[in-house]
């Protein structure tokens, strides 16, 4: 059951929460990254799932009409 | 989003609307019944039930579904839809049933539907919403961001490998 709680107001609680815990996303992802790296060969389909989670945080510094279709 | 009862709708508007639920969810591979109800839920606008067999599951979508798609501020109907058949990979799929080896709360199957969904659906934008309500979801279970964040990264890259 998806709830009813709106994508903008999951995407504000988010951002909060971050702030809060004063939270780098961007550091994060570059920690996973420079994990994944230290692997001979990276999985695509890691660095594919890295790669949108980059996205979908970094989101959330953005409008939403923005990153929505 | 709304409280008051849905506007009627005529017949057509129905089966249309029955029309798009259904083709959408079988793209993202849902098998059993499906089913659209003019009424509002107070779930969000989607359900999954799990039934005898997979032939015999069950997705309602209601009628605030729709008002979500329509708001630029909300999940499309395609994350909502997505994010039930999520629900019916974690029951159903014998892959996933091998990975999590028992049964776990209907918190933490809220966030693994929410990163299946992301796997199933096509728009960028719909993959992240949705991994973002797998992280919020995961940080409301009591996980600190960082390791929400790494728990959906960890098992969205496991269900990649499944596909």
């Amino acid at each position: 059951m998806m709830g009813n709680k709106k994508l903008a107001q999951i995407r504000d609680e988010l951002a909060q929460e971050i702030e809060r815990a004063g939270l780098e996303p961007a550091e994060w992802c570059q920690r996973q990254l420079q994990r994944l790296e230290a692997k001979t060969r990276p999985d695509p389909a890691d660095l594919e799932s890295l790669r949108l989670i980059r996205d979908a945080l970094a989101s959330l510094r953005e409008p939403l009409h923005v990153g929505a279709e | 989003m709304t409280k008051q009862h849905p506007e009627p709708i005529p017949a057509t508007e129905h089966r249309h609307r029955l029309r798009r639920v259904t083709e959408i969810a079988r793209r993202f591979g849902f098998a059993g019944r499906i089913d659209y109800r003019h009424v509002r839920s107070n779930a969000g606008g989607a359900q999954y039930g799990l039934g005898s067999s997979v032939a015999h599951d069950l997705l309602v979508i209601y009628a605030e579904a729709f008002v979500r798609d329509a708001d630029p501020e909300d999940f499309s109907l395609e994350a909502l839809v997505a994010h039930e058949c999520g629900h019916q990979l974690v029951h159903r799929n014998a892959d996933w049933q091998r990975v999590l080896t028992g049964p776990i709360t209907s918190a933490a199957e809220e966030v693994l539907a929410s990163v299946a969904g992301s796997v199933l659906v096509e728009r960028p934008a719909d993959r992240e919403n949705l991994v973002l309500k797998a992280i919020h979801d995961a940080v409301r279970c009591g996980l600190d961001f960082d390791a929400a964040s790494q728990l959906v990264f960890e098992l969205r890259r496991l269900l990649e490998k499944m596909r």
